[in-house]
C-alpha cells in the first residue's frame, strides 16, 4: 500500500499549475434557461485548437495573445453562436455565452453549420462516444409518448438488447452489469421499471446522455464495459416553467425556475403509472382473468443549484424510484401469495469551484441504494391457523462515495484531470423460510481509485490522451493498476483516425434472474473470494465529416475478458461471492458504422454493427465448460433513425431496424428422465428434451418500424403537444423464446412472440 | 493523385460496399442446428437404496428430437452391467468374496434396456462408495459411474401447530382445511441433501383434482395428458432438518405417498438440476455423474408414509 500512496503523490505533484499567458474562460450556457451545457464546443477562429466544456459547462482557453478573437461557439441541439471577446492584459471576467436551442424556432428554418456540434469529442481523442442531447431524445420515436433514455441508447450500433421489451444494454458483446451507469455522478444500479420494460431514467429530467462504448479515459472506472453517462436538467435561471404529460399508462410532471434571489435554480419531476384501475377492471370482468397481478411505479427526479458565490456552486440532487407487485394464484381452497418490490434512490451534494483563472474543482457525496424484496406466502384459507411463509427475499446494496475532481486547463496544449474517489459498498442478500435461511449475505468493503488524466495536443495533427486509474480495493486487499491511453491523427480538418485501449477493472457483479424478475437483481461488491473481472479493450476508429451536416463513422473493437463471472444457478446455499459465481473468460470484437445527419430540416443517424462475442466458464455446468455465443450474440444490427419537422406544428419521426437472430438452446435429443419414485414411463411420461450446446441454435432475422408525430399547438395560450406514435407499424411480431410442446411426440416447439402493432398516444402541456 | 488525397472522395462508398458485402457474408448464414448432427448417447439411470431390494436399471439410447420417440426400441441389450464397493477408495480393488453384482435382461421386456440384478438378496450398504460399470463394446457402450450411499436416518411426522408432537399421521385421511403436515428428520451421513416428494397412488386417467372448484364436465377444466403429473416434489438443504408440507403441493385427492430421501451427491444435483429446468433461463442438462453418456447413478436413503387426501366440496 504504502507503493501505491507514494505514486499517487507523485502523481498529484507532477501536475502542479504551471502560469501561462491569458486566459479566457467562462461557461456556456442556454440561453432560454440559463442551464449550463456540458460538452459545448469553443473553437478561437483562426487557431487550430479550442476548448470543451465540462460536465458544468465551463471552459478554459489558455495562451491566448491580447487582441480581438471570435469563438465560434457550437452544442448538439442548439444554434451555433460566434462571439467576439477582446482580450487584454488584465485578469479578465468570466464569460458567459449562451446558445438558442433549435427547438425553439417556432417557423420553419434550415440552417447549416461550420462544424459538427459535437466536434468537441470527434476532435478528441476519446473513441466510441455518442451523445445525445435532451431535443434529440424527445424527438425520437416513443412508445406511448413514454420517451425512453435506455431504448434511445439501444439503437446505437455496438449496442443491443436481449429482447425488445428489454432496456438492459449490452455494449459491444458485454453483460448488462459491466455498463457504469451514472445520473448526476451517481450510480444507478437497476435502470429499469416495469421488469425492464421502462428505464428508470425520466426523459423529461435528461439534458444529456454520453454513451462511451470502450476505450474510455480513466475518470471513469469500476466497470469493464462502457460507460453511459446521464447528467439532468438544473433548472430554468430565468423564470418558472412546467409540464404535465397524460399518456395511457402513465402521466408525468416537472416544475422548474429560478431560486430567490437569483441565486440558483431547481428542477424537479415526477412519473407514475396507474394500471391499477385498469387491471381491477379485468379482474371483475372474469372469473378466469382474476389472478392478474397488481402493479405501479412511480420515480421523481429533484435538483437544486445553489450559487454560494459566482465561482461557487452548491447542487443537490436525488432521484427516488419505486416498483410494487402483488398477485395471487392457485386455487380457492390452497392459494400462494406473492408480492415484490424493488427500486434506487440516489443523493448527490456536489460543490463546484472555479479555483483560480485555469482550474476548476469539484467535490461530491453520492450516495445510491439500491434494494428489493420479494415474499411467498402459503395462504391460509380456512382462516383459522396462520399464512405459511414459504420464501422470505430481502436485498439491498449501497455505495456510498465521495470524490473529488480537479481539471487544469492553464496549460496551451493540456487538459489535465485528476481526482480520487473512495467507495463504501455495502450489500445485503437474504432469503429463507419459516424453517431455514438458504442465503445470508451481509458485506460492506472499501474501494479507493485515484486517476490522472491528461488531453495532451502534440502538434496540429496529433493529440493524445494517456491516463491511469489505480485501485486499492478492501476485500481481498487487491491493488491494481489500470492505464489507458487515446490517440487521434487528424489527417485533414474533415477526417481523423484513432486509436484507444486500456485496463478495466469490475469491482461489483450482478446476479440477474432474468429480464422479467427484476427485483431479484442482486449486485455484490468483490469480496476477495475471488478476482476481480478485468477487460483489456482495444479501439480502432476513423471519423470522416464529409459534409457540414453529416458525420461519418466507422470502429473495429476488441474486447478480451479475464475472469468473467457468472452466476451459478445450481447453488443452494451461499455466503461469498466464490459460492454465487462461475469463474471464466470471454472475448468480444466487431465493426461498427454509423452516418449522422446532424443538423438541418431532418435529422437522425444510420448505423450497423457486425459482431461476435463468446465466452467459457471452465469446468463449470455452463456448456460443459467450453465456448459458446452468449444470448445477445447477434451478428448484424442495423438501425436508422429519422426526424423531421414537418410544418411549423408537425414533427415526425420514424426507426426501422433490422437484425439477424440472437441465440437460444434447442434440444436436439428425447430420452426417458427417470426420478426414482416408482412410477411407470412410457413413451410419453417422464420423456424430455437433450440440450445441445447453449445457444446453439439462432432465431430468425427480425424488423420492425416505429412511428411518431407530434403536433405542437396552444392549449388554452399554453403550448401543448400531442404525440401519436404506432410501435411495430406493420406488426411483425419477433419472437421473444421457443418453447417445448408438452405432450408431443415427436417433441415439438412453439414460440411466444412479442407485440404486436400497438398505437398509443399521449397530451403534454407546458406551463 | 495519391491514395491519401484519393482515398476521403471514395471511402465512405468503399465502406458502404463493405458493410453490405460483411452482412451478405455473416448475415445469410445457416442457422446452425445440431439436430442434423445428431448421434445418439447411451443413458444409464440407476439409484440404490441401503438394506432394500435394488431397483431396475435402465440402459438405453436417446433418439433425435425430430424422430418418434418410442422406448421399447432404444433399449441397449445384453449389457455387460456389474455393480461392486469401491474399498478403501481403491476402485481397482474389488472384494473377492461375492462383492460384485451383475445385472441381467429383465424378462419380458425385449427391446426397453430394462435390467435386474441377478441376486435378489444383494444389499448395498449405507456410507459405502460403489461403482457402476456397462459395457457393449460392439455399439461403443462404456459407461461408468460412482456414487455413496447415504446412511440411515430417523425421521417423525407432526402437525405444523404442534411440531413437537410426533403423530403417526400413516394412513390418515387429511384434507386441505387440516392443519400442514410438519415433518422433522435426523442428519444422514453421506446425504448431500434432501429430495422430499408426493406421488399421487391413482392411475393417471382416474387422477381427481383437489381443487373444489374443478368440474368434470367443464372443458375448460379438463387435462391435457401432460398435465397428468403425479409426482411434485422438493428439496431440503444437507443442514435443514424440518419442513412444512403446504397443501399447495398436493394436487390430487386420493391416496398420496410421501417421501423423504436423503440423497447422494449425484441424485440431489440431479434431481436439483432438473427442478432448474423449469426455470426458462436454464437451458441446460441436467447434472450427470455417469461417464462415457449421460444419466445418473444415485444413492438414497428413504422414509415414505400414505395419506389420503379427500377433496373439499365446492
Amino acid at each position: 500500500m504504502s507503493r501505491l500512496y507514494a505514486g499517487l503523490l507523485f502523481a498529484l505533484c507532477a501536475i502542479l499549475p504551471v502560469h501561462a499567458a491569458q486566459s479566457l474562460r467562462g461557461f456556456v450556457i442556454d440561453s432560454t434557461s440559463e442551464e449550463p451545457l456540458p460538452v459545448a464546443n469553443v473553437v478561437v477562429e483562426g487557431e487550430e485548437r479550442g476548448a470543451s466544456t465540462n460536465i458544468d459547462g465551463f471552459f478554459v482557453l489558455p495562451g491566448l495573445e491580447p487582441g480581438t478573437h471570435i469563438l465560434h461557439v457550437s452544442y448538439l441541439g442548439y444554434y451555433p453562436k460566434q462571439v467576439e471577446v477582446t482580450v487584454t492584459d488584465e485578469d479578465m471576467d468570466l464569460l458567459t455565452i449562451g446558445l438558442l436551442p433549435t427547438s425553439m424556432a417556432l417557423e420553419t428554418v434550415t440552417y447549416t453549420v461550420d462544424k459538427q456540434d459535437d466536434e468537441a469529442i470527434r476532435e478528441s481523442p476519446r473513441v466510441s462516444t455518442v451523445p445525445v442531447d435532451g431535443t434529440t431524445l424527445r424527438a425520437m420515436p416513443s412508445l406511448g409518448a413514454e420517451m425512453d433514455v435506455l431504448r434511445t441508447i439501444q439503437a446505437i450500433p455496438g449496442v443491443k438488447a436481449s429482447s425488445e421489451l428489454s432496456s438492459a444494454l449490452h455494449v459491444r458483446g458485454a453483460s448488462p452489469d459491466m455498463t457504469l451507469i451514472l445520473m448526476d455522478q451517481s450510480t444507478v444500479y437497476n435502470p429499469s421499471h416495469l421488469f425492464g420494460l421502462f428505464s428508470t431514467f425520466n426523459a423529461d429530467a435528461v439534458k444529456h446522455i454520453e454513451l462511451i462504448k470502450g476505450g474510455f479515459p480513466a475518470e471513469y472506472g469500476g466497470r469493464a464495459g462502457s460507460v453511459l453517462d446521464v447528467i439532468t436538467n438544473d433548472g430554468n435561471r430565468k423564470k418558472y416553467e412546467g409540464m404535465m404529460m397524460i399518456g395511457l399508462i402513465s402521466a408525468r410532471a416537472a416544475i422548474e425556475g429560478p431560486l430567490p434571489g437569483e441565486r440558483g435554480s431547481f428542477a424537479t419531476s415526477f412519473r407514475r403509472t396507474y394500471f391499477e384501475p385498469m387491471l381491477n377492471a379485468l379482474r371483475s370482468s372474469s372469473e378466469d382473468l382474476k389472478d392478474i397481478p397488481d402493479y405501479y411505479f412511480y420515480d421523481g427526479n429533484a435538483k437544486v443549484n445553489l450559487d454560494l458565490t459566482n465561482t461557487t456552486t452548491l447542487t443537490v440532487g436525488g432521484y427516488l424510484g419505486h416498483d410494487d407487485f402483488f398477485g395471487e394464484f392457485g386455487n380457492s381452497d390452497a392459494r400462494l401469495s406473492i408480492s415484490s418490490y424493488w427500486g434506487n434512490r440516489t443523493g448527490t451534494a456536489r460543490l463546484r469551484q472555479v479555483l483560480n483563472k485555469t482550474s476548476f474543482l469539484t467535490v461530491g457525496f453520492v450516495y445510491s441504494y439500491y434494494r428489493s424484496g420479494a415474499e411467498l406466502w402459503d395462504l391460509d384459507e380456512s382462516n383459522e391457523g396462520e399464512d405459511n411463509l414459504i420464501d422470505d427475499f430481502r436485498n439491498r446494496f449501497e455505495d456510498t462515495s465521495l470524490r473529488a475532481d480537479w481539471e487544469y486547463m492553464g496549460l496551451k496544449n493540456h487538459r489535465i484531470k485528476t481526482g480520487l474517489q473512495v467507495n463504501q459498498l455495502g450489500a445485503e442478500v437474504r432469503e429463507e423460510s419459516e424453517d431455514l435461511v438458504y442465503i445470508n449475505i451481509d458485506t460492506t468493503t472499501y474501494n479507493v481509485a485515484y486517476y490522472l488524466q491528461d488531453q495532451w495536443r502534440l502538434n496540429s495533427m496529433f493529440e493524445i490522451q494517456p491516463g491511469f486509474r489505480a485501485y486499492y480495493h478492501e476485500g481481498g486487499d487487491y491493488t491494481g493498476l489500470d492505464p489507458r491511453l487515446a490517440l487521434v491523427y487528424h489527417h485533414s480538418p474533415e477526417m481523423r483516425f484513432k486509436l484507444a485501449g486500456g485496463r478495466y477493472h469490475q469491482f461489483v457483479n450482478l446476479i440477474s434472474a432474468g429480464d422479467l424478475l427484476s427485483f431479484y437483481d442482486i449486485w455484490l461488491p468483490y469480496d476477495g473470494t475471488t478476482d476481480p473481472t478485468v477487460m483489456n479493450q482495444y479501439v480502432l476508429g476513423w471519423e470522416y465529416d464529409f459534409h457540414p451536416e453529416y458525420e461519418f463513422t466507422v470502429e473495429a473493437y476488441y474486447n478480451d475478458m479475464e475472469r468473467l463471472l457468472e452466476f451459478n444457478q445450481l447453488i443452494d446455499e451461499g455466503s461469498s461471492f466464490q459460492d454465487a459465481f462461475l469463474e471464466g473468460e470471454g472475448q468480444s470484437y466487431g465493426i461498427e458504422f454509423l452516418l449522422r445527419k446532424k443538423s438541418g430540416r431532418w435529422t437522425g443517424w444510420f448505423g450497423y454493427s457486425l459482431a461476435w462475442s463468446e465466452r467459457r466458464f471452465p469446468n463449470s455446468y455452463l456448456n460443459s465448460g467450453d465456448w459458446y455465443p452468449p444470448k445477445w450474440d447477434r451478428r448484424n444490427d442495423f438501425i436508422g433513425i429519422a426526424m423531421y419537422r414537418l410544418t411549423d406544428h408537425w414533427d415526425i419521426s420514424a426507426q426501422w431496424r433490422y437484425n439477424t437472430g440472437q441465440g437460444y438452446t434447442q434440444g436436439v435429443a428425447g430420452y426417458t428422465e427417470y426420478l426414482n419414485v416408482g412410477l411407470e414411463y412410457d413413451d410419453e411420461y417422464g420423456r424430455s428434451a437433450l440440450y445441445g450446446d447453449l445457444n446453439n441454435y439462432r432465431y430468425p432475422a427480425d424488423h420492425r418500424l416505429d412511428l411518431s408525430a407530434v403536433y405542437n399547438h396552444k392549449f388554452f395560450g399554453l403550448p401543448a403537444k400531442l404525440t401519436l406514435s404506432v410501435y411495430n407499424v406493420y406488426s411483425r411480431r419477433a419472437i421473444w423464446t421457443r418453447v417445448r410442446e408438452d405432450g408431443t411426440n415427436p417433441i415439438e416447439f412453439s414460440e411466444v412472440k412479442l407485440l404486436p402493432i400497438l398505437p398509443l398516444a399521449g397530451y403534454e402541456v407546458r406551463f | 493523385m495519391t491514395i491519401t488525397q484519393t482515398f476521403p472522395r471514395y471511402a465512405v462508398q468503399v465502406l458502404l460496399i463493405l458493410m453490405l458485402a460483411s452482412f451478405i457474408l455473416t448475415g445469410c448464414e445457416d442457422n446452425p442446428s445440431e439436430a442434423d448432427d445428431f448421434e445418439p448417447q447411451a443413458s444409464l439411470f440407476f439409484f440404490a437404496q441401503p438394506g432394500a431390494p435394488l431397483d431396475t436399471l435402465r440402459l438405453e439410447w436417446t433418439e433425435a428430437y425430430n424422430k418418434y420417440y418410442d422406448r421399447s426400441n432404444l433399449g441397449i441389450e445384453n449389457a455387460d452391467v456389474i455393480l461392486y464397493p469401491i474399498l478403501d477408495g481403491d476402485s481397482s480393488a474389488v472384494d473377492s468374496a461375492g462383492q460384485v453384482l451383475r445385472f441381467i435382461d429383465a424378462p419380458g421386456r425385449d427391446g426397453y434396456g430394462d435390467y435386474l440384478p441377478s441376486d435378489d438378496s444383494y444389499r448395498v450398504n449405507p456410507t459405502w462408495t460403489y461403482r457402476l460399470e456397462a459395457s457393449k463394446p460392439a455399439e461403443g457402450v462404456e459407461l461408468w459411474a460412482e456414487t455413496c450411499i447415504p446412511d440411515t436416518f430417523s425421521f417423525y411426522a407432526a402437525f405444523k401447530s404442534d411440531p413437537l408432537t410426533p403423530v403417526n399421521i400413516d394412513s390418515m385421511s387429511l384434507t386441505r382445511e387440516d392443519d400442514e403436515v410438519f415433518i422433522n428428520w435426523t442428519e444422514s451421513a453421506g446425504a448431500r441433501g434432501f429430495v422430499l416428494g408426493i406421488v399421487a397412488q391413482t392411475p393417471r386417467d382416474e387422477l381427481i383434482p383437489l381443487d373444489p372448484e374443478w368440474d368434470p364436465d367443464d372443458p375448460d377444466d379438463q387435462f391435457e395428458d401432460y398435465e397428468l403429473d403425479r409426482h411434485n416434489w422438493t428439496f431440503a438443504r444437507y443442514d435443514q432438518r424440518s419442513m412444512t408440507i403446504a397443501w399447495i403441493f398436493f394436487e390430487w385427492s386420493g391416496w398420496n405417498e410421501l417421501y423423504i430421501n436423503a440423497a447422494s451427491e449425484s441424485y440431489y444435483m440431479y434431481m436439483f438440476s432438473v427442478i432448474m429446468q423449469q426455470d426458462p433461463s436454464f437451458t441446460q442438462n441436467p447434472e450427470w455423474n455417469v461417464h462415457g453418456g449421460i444419466g445418473v447413478f444415485g444413492g438414497f436413503s428413504q422414509h415414505k408414509f400414505n395419506i389420503f387426501l379427500e377433496r373439499a366440496e365446492p
